[in-house]
């Protein structure tokens, strides 16, 4: 007599407890629909404010401005400004998280490079690469679990308005990021080349970078263009504390009520993300393909 | 080709292996002389990995003694190990090349084991002209000279294998070591590579070993046929000497004891 088994078995069990899980969050949360109706006043703002998205700013909307220079030229500004900042965060985040994910991941601390002959030095050997992996992989959680804008916020605090502490927010939970995920890739990439390199006398550190590093390649540089589009994401809303990117100009916008320019400014990171895209998936299919 | 050097001599002393708690290989006893092509058979799980394995000393005999050219692989340390490691080739059954870089990079990968650490890297990054050329030679060896800059995942199935070979002859080695060749290409293609590897053998005067599933080709191509069955020594004879029975015998035990493995528990 068969057995009857359902093969969804478990995973429908995991589906319906996820299901459930949110539909209890939302009887918690008491949330409501008809939250989203704006009441009296707040209704003819919301009119003005989604009626502008039709009709975005090309020229300064407030009638006290004095800057010099155009509203587009000051757009550019805005845009260059947060490509800027965030390419500057990612070239620190990408070095610290190469060196970061290396150390990290398991196949750095490979059992023939951290093996010895006897079974005390083996014991030995063994425990010191764990620790100092174990030790990495927390270091690098602590980068992750701060957010940037919690970073900023404390650089604000600590050493003022200015570009580095900006860069410093933006790279450091990055550089955890990018840590965690390159080593997992790296460990990921298959052991048929590695091995076959130690089988010619490679010594390990050119194993995992001849062997195991190109292979690897191609996903974490995919990742990392992701990377850096939530890069510029994050730096234009460092504006809001005031560094010159995106979210400093929307922010002024906002309060003088030119919903016009705030659409401008957001299209303009709308078509800056797709740029990015375009642009990241022609790389992306040169290295791949 | 006049042979620059003799090839590589292997002699097995009550040599064994254990992995992973599973013996493997037990009491093996062999000496293969220099420039000889041997052919190793037996059933799936014999050991035919694991003592070629040994013989690359890339696995270290859990007892008994593994000589290459007369020195002891037991005594060596990590860097005379590599030492050792370098001067064997290995084709590995799934070839194990880096699919996305140039057929260039894998070939001059060879040569990771013999060179330091930034000569070694510059072979990926910025290949040395020599090499390059010595590499084209090889390629042209092996009849695929034009794939040298395509990248390696563009490649059929017998030419990635070609290239793990063209890998293995950029070594220098003193012997090539093969595991399955056959069982990863068709097998018009099979009696090619064995034939061609037996050529570049006798020409550089390499010792070859070569693990075959595939009786017709070991008897065409080696005179020295060594059967493995339950990871001991089953039979070493020059091929004339082999008895039709004797080849029977080495694959029906390793299928029945196959078989009793396979049974289920009660």
């Amino acid at each position: 007599m068969l057995e009857r088994r359902f093969i969804f078995e478990r995973r429908g069990q995991i589906a319906l407890l996820v299901l459930a899980a949110g539909a209890l969050a939302f009887q918690r949360l008491g949330l409501d629909p008809r939250d989203l109706v704006p009441h009296a006043g707040g209704a003819q703002i919301a009119r003005e404010f989604f009626g502008a998205a039709l009709r975005p700013a090309l020229t300064f909307e407030g009638a006290l401005e004095t800057s010099s220079g155009t509203f587009l030229g000051r757009v550019a500004l805005a845009l260059y400004r947060t490509v800027i900042f965030a390419a500057a965060a990612m070239g620190l985040a990408i070095v610290f998280g190469l060196g970061l994910g290396f150390v990290a991941s398991s196949s750095w601390w490979s059992r023939e490079r951290f093996g010895g002959r006897t079974v005390a030095r083996r014991l030995s050997l063994r425990a010191i690469a764990m620790s100092v992996q174990a030790a990495t992989r927390l270091f690098i959680a602590l980068l992750r679990s701060v957010h940037e804008l919690i970073w900023a916020v404390l650089f604000l605090a600590a050493f003022g308005l200015n570009t580095m502490s900006c860069v410093l927010a933006l790279a450091i939970p990055y550089a955890g990021t990018l840590a965690k995920v390159y080593s997992e890739m790296l460990d990921e990439a298959s052991d048929a080349a590695p091995g076959a390199l130690r089988d010619l006398g490679a010594s390990e550190l050119l194993v995992f970078l001849c062997g195991r590093l190109p292979r690897a390649m191609p996903d974490m540089a995919a990742y990392t263009f992701y990377r850096f589009e939530c890069a510029v994401r994050s730096s234009a809303v460092l504006g809001f504390f005031g560094y010159p990117t995106l979210g400093y100009y929307l922010k002024l916008s906002f309060e003088n009520l030119d919903y016009r320019e705030v659409w401008t400014y957001l299209y303009a990171l709308f078509l800056l993300v797709v740029v990015f895209e375009l642009w990241s998936s022609r790389l992306r299919n040169r290295f791949v393909a | 080709m006049i042979s620059r050097r003799t090839g590589a001599r292997f002699r097995l002393s009550g040599a064994g292996l254990v992995l992973g708690g599973v013996r493997v290989l037990q009491g093996v006893d062999l000496a293969i002389e220099p420039g000889e092509a041997v052919a190793l058979v037996g059933p799936s799980g014999a050991g035919k990995t694991s003592l070629l394995g040994l013989l690359n000393a890339s696995r270290r005999a859990t007892e008994g003694v593994v000589e290459l050219n007369g020195v002891d692989l037991a005594g060596l340390g990590q860097r005379a190990l590599r030492r050792a490691r370098a001067t064997v080739g290995f084709v590995h059954q799934d070839f194990a090349l880096v699919p996305n870089v140039r057929v260039a990079q894998n070939v001059l990968f060879g040569k990771l084991g013999g060179r330091g650490f930034l000569q070694g890297l510059r072979s990926m990054v910025a290949p040395r002209e020599d090499d390059l050329v010595r590499a084209h030679g090889i390629l042209e060896r092996l009849g695929i000279a034009d794939k040298l800059y395509q990248r390696t995942d563009t490649l059929s199935g017998g030419e990635e294998q070609r290239v793990a070979l063209g890998r293995a002859l950029f070594q220098d080695p003193v012997a090539l070591l093969a595991d399955e060749p056959v069982a990863s290409v068709d097998p018009a293609r099979a009696r090619d590579l064995v034939a061609l590897m037996q050529e570049l053998a006798r020409e550089d005067g390499l010792t070859l070993v070569v693990s075959l599933h595939d009786l017709e080709i070991a008897r065409e191509f080696f005179p020295r046929l060594i059967g493995l069955r339950g990871g001991r020594v089953a039979l070493d004879r020059s091929m004339g000497e082999v008895r039709e029975e004797e080849f029977a015998e080495l694959y029906r035990l390793g299928e029945a004891e196959a078989t009793r493995a396979e049974e289920p528990r009660p």
